[in-house]
Parts: structure tokens; sequence; C-alpha cells
């Protein structure tokens, strides 16, 4: 059984910006323990010696000149932004008192 | 429904684009499978109303004159929404289209809408939808497979000869199997993924659902072909692609020993003995082949897939654009985590947080790295496997289509893919075409899989297949 306990639940949680209700945490530590075991049978193949691959094909990096484009125009993109503020995306303040 | 070739050369003849788009709309809309989240009714008429300008002025009017086409909800178009079947997008307008969509157009398709799918393409089910669930059209009760379900039962239900899904770990075979329709899955790095929205990067791969495999070669040829927007696609240049059904006599084909033993449901054992039949009966030679790694392929794909959509899923901060919770007073990591929490389905974050999880300091060489080296194995162990046969063989699917929320564990619905996810993990292409039906009349889907880029052969064997089918009388869509 793989041990996730609820502190577990809120670190994973936090590192992906997910906000959790109190009542949500238990099931969703269920299925996280439910997935978890399952995926537990990788541990029983040999993979001694063997590389890591990220990419079917092993691409390399595909290089390009670097030239000028037409960007996406500001107001399109603007449109876009749940709030805004004159030719700004609005945020709530990040900068604390005094700092 | 005619094929795409049958409209396309109706079109480039004369035949009225505007005729063949408004019929489709028409069926669109007296269409109760929920498959289509929007139509383009106005941009879709004007689009076919200056092909037929065109075509009477002389030009040509390109591999796919006049054919509709539904395109997935991950897929960007400037026309309508791309929602990615989630309420993160509801509302988004993409300001640019896919490659693949200004390729279909530029080839004379005319896109007449969006079609649902599980939300952002993590479901076997399309029930994850935030738009509600698709319903099979070969019977109502049950699901259309997932993620690209609206995709599947678009072309099945008759609406369009053709439909784009995306396929990450069978999202485009599994439906197609569980509709009755042929869906392929091409070669990673066939087809440009610039404007489809990032679910898992080494594993996305686009591709057409049709009614053949002759349809499925039509539109692979307009999609496939380098593109600078996408550095891992080939930058091979486009080139049309044509189905010639393969001769199967002598043809050497692949049966994973995996695949034929427990597991499968009666009616699909039944369809697999039945295929040995008549490919023995053609002449072909049926080789046995162990792919041991099988059954660790769902293990290896869930920590990847689900490693990469955590981190590809980071951008949905409710900042930039997309759903942002309603949090007066909140500071920037709460108002990301409210919208994040509120915009995500309950699947989307199961998978964020597995992934997160695998990819934390601790645990991120027991499970991420770990599946890394398995998945090198898993690709190798296919590679072998193709230098003793052509093509490789196995049903699309464990069992028919299954009933709307029959399904409510998530190990259980991960197991939906068992047989597809390996040509993800290998970024080999991958076909399933209709092969029969069950005992309720539901369609049996039958899976091939060939080399890395052997896209072209893979389709020509679909079709040599194909032609066996239909010569013995068995069920598929074309004769639906």
């Amino acid at each position: 059984m793989s041990e996730i306990d609820d502190s577990a639940v809120q670190k994973v949680a936090s590192l992906a910006r997910l906000h959790l209700e109190p009542e949500e945490r238990e099931a969703v530590r269920q299925d996280l323990v439910r997935v978890l075991d399952h995926v537990q049978s990788l541990a029983s193949v040999d993979v001694e010696g063997v590389e890591p691959l990220n990419n079917p094909h092993e691409l390399s990096n595909a290089l390009r000149e670097d030239t000028t484009s037409a960007p996406l125009a500001t107001d399109d993109v603007l449109d876009l932004a749940p709030a805004t503020h004159d030719a700004w995306i609005a945020v709530p303040k990040v900068l604390g008192e005094g700092s | 429904m005619k094929t795409a070739r049958d409209i396309s050369q109706h079109v480039n003849s004369g035949g009225s684009a505007v005729e063949v788009v408004r019929d489709a709309l028409n069926r669109i809309q007296a269409d109760a499978s929920n498959a289509f989240r929007e139509t383009f009714e106005e941009s879709a008429l004007a689009a076919a109303a200056d092909l037929d300008r065109r075509i009477a002025g002389g030009e040509p009017g390109g591999p796919l004159a006049g054919v509709p086409v539904a395109i997935k909800d991950n897929i960007c178009t400037t026309q309508g929404r791309t929602s990615c079947g989630s309420k993160m997008l509801e509302d988004y307008c993409s300001p640019f289209d896919a490659t693949v969509v200004t390729r279909l157009q530029e080839a004379g398709a005319v896109v007449v809408g969006k079609v649902n799918c599980d939300e952002f393409a993590m479901g076997s089910s399309t029930e994850t939808c935030h738009f509600g669930p698709v319903k099979n059209p070969a019977d109502p009760t049950r699901v259309p497979g997932g993620s690209s379900g609206g995709s599947a039962a678009a072309v099945a239900a008759g609406l369009v000869p053709v439909a784009l899904g995306s396929d990450t770990g069978g999202s485009i075979r599994q439906p197609a199997a569980f509709c009755g329709v042929t869906g392929f899955k091409p070669s990673y790095g066939q087809v440009s993924r610039w404007g489809l929205v990032a679910f898992a990067s080494s594993l996305d791969q686009i591709g057409p659902f049709t009614m053949d495999s002759a349809d499925a070669a039509l539109v692979f040829g307009v999609l496939r072909g380098g593109d600078p927007k996408d550095g891992t696609c080939d930058p091979a240049p486009a080139k049309p692609c044509q189905v010639e059904p393969a001769d199967l006599k002598g043809m050497r084909i692949g049966i994973p020993t995996q695949a034929t033993t427990d597991g499968n449901a009666e009616s699909v054992s039944n369809m697999m003995q039945q295929v040995r039949k008549h490919l023995v009966g053609a002449g072909a030679e049926l080789v046995d082949i162990d792919l041991s790694l099988l059954d660790q392929g769902i293990s290896t794909y869930y920590v990847i897939a689900t490693a990469e959509a955590s981190s590809n899923l980071a951008r949905f901060d409710g900042i930039r654009y997309g759903h942002r919770a309603n949090a007066p007073g909140a500071g920037p990591d709460d108002l990301m985590a409210l919208s994040r929490s509120e915009g995500f389905g309950t699947e989307v974050r199961r998978r964020i947080l597995l992934g997160t999880y695998v990819l934390s300091a601790g645990y991120y060489d027991a499970y991420y790295n770990r599946a890394l080296k398995i998945r090198r194995m898993i690709r190798d162990e296919y590679l072998k496997a193709f230098a003793s046969c052509d093509v490789l063989l196995s049903p699309t699917t464990p069992s028919t289509a299954f009933e709307l929320g029959g399904i409510t564990d998530p190990v259980e619905m991960y197991l939906c893919d068992r047989y597809t996810v390996g040509a993800n993990i290998a970024g080999i292409p991958g076909i399933s075409i209709p092969f029969g039906q069950d005992e309720q009349s539901l369609p049996l889907g039958l899976q091939l899989l060939a080399a890395p880029f052997a896209d072209e052969s893979l389709l020509n064997t679909a079709a040599g297949i194909e032609s066996l089918r239909d010569r013995a009388g068995i069920w598929g869509a074309r004769n639906a």
C-alpha cells in the first residue's frame, strides 16, 4: 500500500496550486492511493542499466533562423484576460505592505 | 453518408459544396448524441460558397473539396471556442488556428464545428466533459469512448465524414472502436501539434476519424508534413497519401500472446478467432509475438502522462486567460489555486495531483524516472517485434462500449487503454478499424500497429483487412 497521509495530500495540492476543501481531501487521498497502488507494478521490472527514454524517437533540438514575425495583436490577447486595466492584465497585489 | 473522397470528387466536378455543407449542418442540428459543442453555420456556408465560386472559375478545389469536418474541442480554431471540454476554457476563443485546421482548409475542407471531448482529453468515455457526456450512436445508453468521443460519434452518426481527434493513450482508437468507425493515430512526429492544447507532449498526436482507411489516408496526406512551429514534427515536406489495399498473402501479421489471453470480453475473443481464421484463409502468416511488458503499459503510461500533464496544465492560472475565481482580497497564490480548483473537474485535478506527486522530491526516481526506463524497454520490445512481423494485430479494447456511468473506479477506467497506450509510449502508428459486432449489435474494433513512420504501409494493410472483412460479409462502418 502506498503511504499517503493527509499532510502529503496537502503538500502535493499546494505544489500543484490546487485548493482542496477539507472534506474533499480524504476522497482525493483514497484516489491517489488507489492509482499509486496500481502503478507499484513498475517496481517489479528490472531496469538495471536502462537509460530513461523521454521522447519516443530520441529527437534532438530543432533549430531555426532567429527571424521576426508579427506578434498577436495586443487587443486580441487582452480580450482573453479575465480582468484588465488599460493595456494591462489586472492581478491581485503581489508585493505586501512595506516590501 | 458519402465518403470524403466521393464528396471531393463530386464537388471538384461541379457539385455544390454549399449543398453538401448545408446537409451536414441539418444532420448535426437533428442529432441528439451531444457530439457537437457548437457549429459554425455562417462561416461554413460562406467557405463552401467561396469554394463553389472558385471551382466554377476553373480553380482546383483541393483533395478535400467541400468535405465537412468536425474538430475536437482541444484543437485551436479562430472560429468559435476552444474549450477542451472544460469550465476552465468555457469561453476561450483562440487567436490563431492550429496547423492541422489551416491545412484542412487549404485542401478545401469546410470546418463545420467543434466536437466534445473528455476534459483536457483526460478520460476514456467522454463523461468528464464539462458540457455533458456524449452518447454512443450505436446505443444511446452507452459511452462513445474517449477522449475524442464527440469526434467518433460525429462520424458514426453520419453527421460528418471526417473528424479530427487527438490520441495520447488511445483517445482516437478506443472511441473509434466503441462507435464502429476508423480511427488513425499517426507516428509521433508525422503531424504538427501546433495549436493542439498540450496534455502529455511526448505522447500526444493528432489524427483523423473516418469511415474507412482510404479516407484516413486521404486526410493524413493533407495533415502530414513538417511545421517550423512544432519542433517534434518531422521536417519532411507534405505529400499526398493514397491507399493501396495490401495483398495479405505472405504478409507476416504478429499477434501478441498477451492480447489473446484472459481479460477480454467473450465477444472480443471471438472476434480475434474470426480474424485469425480469415487471415489464414487469405494466405497471411500469423506470428506469435511475446510483448512481455504489455501489462506494464498502463502503469508506465499513467506515470508519464500525468507528470507531463501536471507541467503542461500549470499554464492555466486564471491570470492571463481562462477561468478566474471571484475572490476579492485573495492574494496571487490563493487566486491561482481557487481558479484552478473551480476551473478543473475531478479527473483533471486527480491527474495533476498524481503527476505532481510522481515528480516531487523523493518520488521522482521511484516513479517518473523508472517509468521512463520502462518506456525504453517497451519501445525496444515493439521495435524487436517489427523485425519478425509487418504489423501487430490485437483488439483495440478489451470490451465493447460500456454503459454511461458504468465505470466509476479510475483504475478500471484506465485499463480500457490496455491495448492502445503502447503505440503512444513507443511513438508508433496505430489504427482501429471496425470488425463485426457483439451480440448486442455494439461495434468491435481491431487494432493494427506498425513500425515508426511505416504509416502508409499500416494504412494499406488496414485497407487490405477491410476488403477481407467486406468480402466475408462481416459488419463494418462502410455498410452502415
